[in-house]
């Protein structure tokens, strides 16, 4: 069921009139939890004992740690014992989630890698390939449960005492498939108590769907035209069309991706539930690390708070925290699926994560100055770092290494028969998000247009659905992120 | 200096308190909008049409359903025969009347069954029946015929009955029923026609037996450019059925068995320099067979095996003639028609 479907239309119809219908918190949670597993289960529902498998085994072993505080406080001999069987906890339920993660999403993929490695080294082996369906949203989901446990581990978190509560946590229906990654710290208070439907809330809902629906289908699949034709045949496109077809993929992503989040959390908000915010105009960035406080803010918190934290962060010497710096991202690039080119991509940022720690005039406290100095500072910094990203959106989106290296030895600004037509096409798709993205930025306000008068909110958010239904997409293509 | 401030803060979102109701006064309001933009729209394409294709189709079906006896020649088909044959001139040749309701190729075999499955339920059973279809049609799927369904007055609910099945999804049953009000939503391309030039469109002139008259684009370069698509098809592929013509055409025999009336296949007329070409000439051996090959079945014939090759100037498009074209196609099929018996068969 997805987002730019009839079907969601009146999905969530329902699920908002039996929101309001239901006045009783729990008679809400329960219809929301039944309304998400509907929507999980509408792509594949043998996939829902999966999810309701993990829900439950993470339930439980949160539950245990603080039945083992209760049976064993945490003081003198029992302490160690204590910490022992709440170590065994946690290591269970990050083993069981990242097997589940590892065997859906990775197997066939290491087990390809060792294969050609083994032959690399002259070792006849037999490749062992498993027809394995990848659980749409895997990756979102286990990172979120694994978030609950640890936290429950780290004693930052009461476990939840309802099942329900916990599962809705879980399932979540806008968020579940594709982010925002949310911390059971922020959603299960949500959960627990009584949500009252703010106006300005709903109109901010209202506001943040039709945004995400105009990027979805007036912009993304738009630019993912000129996006395919460029990466699928490489050999056709001249020069420029290889920047060109870069320039659209870096396009298509950030519209995907951010308007997913953005319809996530407009529903979110109608239902009165309140979703983290997961994008904050990205291409604005002026480092890679400002790049990474802006985009899938959901996800690089994660492995900020998870995994470089875990690793010591920053607490050691300097080549400790680059080593950091860089296992964290490549293990953030093969997050988004088993291929080498994310890996790759994920190497790329941490990579430029360092440099830019390293140099001293990219360093990020540079940019503090202000005045002309901070003015010509940023005129190159922003589009140094949108350049970078588009480099590292070539990386992603090509398929192989071949193609890879195809797009960095012949991309160039020689013209080809029909590129000032894309260049022209994509300038009309680009022009709109950065008029309105810059004001964004400028206002430091991601919803000036809800402070517009009614009058124009109306006419803006019709002049964005028109635009939409004229020149959008039809087919209701499936957002990027659900395959990671 | 506030520029630099505006562009290194990050962005937050400000939630503001809103009057109660704000957001519904909101959504109605973008509705009442969208649906003013949608009634201009709907004027405005009415004013001047801008898909031809949808103008035919609609035509046709007001033909069948203004009928009130039924003819004694009922021809079905696509373009070539909409704009190629003159139903008088048939009809005189088999001495009775004749009508034309060729629609389009995009439509499909499976448009001939829909329309014929109508015609004989509720006008009658005509005497004979002739199905002409272009050389390229037979490959094609039920993506087009899918986005035109709405301009077939039966509603979403008669298509999981008929044959060949078409099972709708939830976005093309909602544009089947609903699709003719809300252009805003169903006709996406004539709408950005109609933008881009708001007076740009014109209504078809159809003759009273259905013939659509089109006279020639007026150059050969675009008659020439049209040429250039179907030889690099012919020189490409092979002449293939796809399966959902296949249950078109199978629909369309059956139906006629089931009531009695002998079916007559022709082929449509072709530009006569891609008559000439040996990887045309193949391609119609393949269609040619098949032809025979469905002529095998009871009460099923074929009229014309091969093309009438035309003119440049007697074409609009290759397979496609202009009125002068048409009266030569017409004849050929007249003069076809005075040799084949149109007995009745046994209905099945």
């Amino acid at each position: 069921m997805q987002f730019n479907s009839f079907t969601f239309g009146g999905f969530l119809l329902i699920v908002l009139a039996l929101n309001v219908a239901l006045r009783d918190r729990r008679a809400q949670n329960a219809m929301l939890l039944v309304a998400s597993y509907v929507f999980y289960g509408w792509w594949n529902w043998k996939l829902l004992t999966l999810i309701a498998a993990s829900t439950a085994l993470d339930y439980v072993l949160a539950r245990q740690m603080v039945a083992t505080d209760a049976t064993l406080p945490p003081t003198g001999e029992t302490a160690e014992v204590n910490a022992r069987r709440r170590r065994m906890l946690v290591r269970t339920s990050v083993g069981a989630n990242l097997a589940l993660l590892g065997f859906f999403k990775y197997f066939n993929f290491f087990c390809d890698s060792a294969v050609t490695m083994a032959r690399g080294l002259g070792l006849d082996v037999d490749p062992i390939v498993f027809d394995i369906l990848l659980p749409v949203g895997i990756s979102f989901y286990t990172f979120q449960t694994l978030s609950y446990t640890i936290d429950v581990y780290r004693r930052q978190l009461e476990p939840a005492e309802s099942l329900l509560d916990f599962a809705l946590f879980v399932s979540f229906f806008p968020q579940l498939v594709a982010g925002p990654i949310e911390r059971a710290s922020t959603f299960l208070p949500q959960v627990q108590r009584p949500r009252i439907l703010r106006a300005g809330e709903l109109v901010a809902g209202v506001h943040l769907i039709t945004w995400g629906l105009f990027k979805k289908v007036a912009l993304a699949d738009n630019a993912a035209v000129y996006a395919d034709a460029a990466f699928n045949d490489m050999s056709h496109a001249s020069g420029l069309g290889l920047v060109l077809g870069a320039l659209a993929f870096t396009l298509q992503i950030y519209c995907d991706f951010s308007a997913y989040s953005d319809i996530a959390r407009g529903c979110a908000k109608l239902l009165g539930f309140e979703l983290m915010l997961n994008f904050r105009l990205p291409y604005f960035a002026q480092s890679p690390s400002d790049f990474w406080r802006r985009w899938h803010i959901s996800l690089s918190t994660w492995l900020r708070d998870y995994l470089y934290i875990t690793l010591g962060g920053n607490r050691g010497s300097a080549l400790m925290t680059y080593r950091n710096l860089t296992l964290t991202m490549l293990l953030g690039g093969l997050w988004h699926g088993a291929r080498w080119n994310y890996v790759l991509w994920g190497a790329f940022h941490g990579l430029i994560l360092v440099i830019y720690r390293i140099v001293p005039f990219l360093r990020d406290d540079v940019r503090k100055s202000d005045g002309l100095a901070g003015a010509l500072n940023l005129a190159w910094r922003i589009p140094v770092m949108f350049a970078l990203t588009v480099i590292g959106w070539v990386l992603f989106r090509a398929e192989t290494f071949d193609q890879i290296r195809y797009w960095f030895t012949h991309a160039s600004l020689e013209r080809g028969p029909g590129d000032v037509r894309t260049a022209a096409a994509l300038a009309v798709m680009w022009l709109p998000l950065a008029a309105v993205q810059t004001v964004q930025q400028l206002r430091g306000d991601l919803l000036w247009t809800t402070r517009l008068r009614p009058a124009l909110q109306v006419a803006v958010l019709a002049l964005l659905c028109a635009t939409a239904l004229i020149f959008g997409q039809r087919e209701a293509s499936e957002f990027i992120y659900f395959q990671f | 200096m506030r520029l630099v401030t505006g562009l290194t803060q990050l962005p937050d979102e400000q939630v503001d308190d809103a009057p109660a109701g704000s957001a519904v006064r909101l959504v109605l309001g973008v509705v009442v909008v969208l649906s003013l933009v949608n009634a201009a729209i709907w004027f405005g394409l009415d004013a001047s049409p801008r898909n031809r294709g949808y103008e035919v189709v609609a035509h046709k079906w007001e033909l069948a359903r203004d009928a009130t006896a039924p003819v004694d020649l009922l021809l079905i088909g696509d373009s070539s025969c909409n704009q190629g044959i003159r139903p008088e001139v048939l009809g005189e040749a088999i001495g009775g009347t004749a009508l034309n309701l060729c629609a389009i190729g995009s439509a499909t075999t499976a448009h001939d069954a829909y329309l014929l499955a109508y015609y004989l339920e509720h006008v009658g059973r005509p005497r004979a029946i002739v199905v002409v279809h272009t050389w390229d049609t037979w490959q094609r799927d039920a993506s087009k015929l899918r986005a035109m369904l709405w301009k077939i007055p039966v509603g979403s609910a008669a298509w999981a009955g008929r044959r060949p099945e078409l099972t709708l999804s939830s976005r093309e049953r909602f544009n089947a029923n609903f699709g003719g009000l809300l252009p805003l939503y169903s006709q996406q391309i004539s709408v950005r026609a109609l933008l881009r030039s708001p007076r740009g469109g014109e209504r078809i002139e159809f003759l009273p037996g259905g013939f659509m008259p089109m006279e020639s684009p007026g150059n050969t370069a675009w008659l020439e450019g049209n040429l250039s698509e179907h030889v690099a098809l012919v020189e490409h592929e092979a002449f293939t059925v796809s399966e959902w013509s296949r249950s078109g055409i199978d629909a369309t025999l059956d139906l006629a068995a089931a009531a009695g009336v002998p079916v007559l296949l022709a082929s449509a007329p072709a530009y006569e320099r891609l008559a000439e070409n040996p990887s045309f000439q193949a391609w119609e051996d393949g269609y040619e067979a098949f032809l025979n090959e469905l002529a095998g079945r009871d009460g099923v014939s074929v009229l014309l095996g091969r093309p009438v090759p035309l003119p440049a100037e007697q074409l609009e498009k290759v397979d496609h003639p202009n009125p002068d074209g048409a009266a030569v196609y017409s004849r050929a099929l007249a003069d076809a028609l005075r040799h084949t018996p149109l007995e009745p068969v046994a209905p099945r």
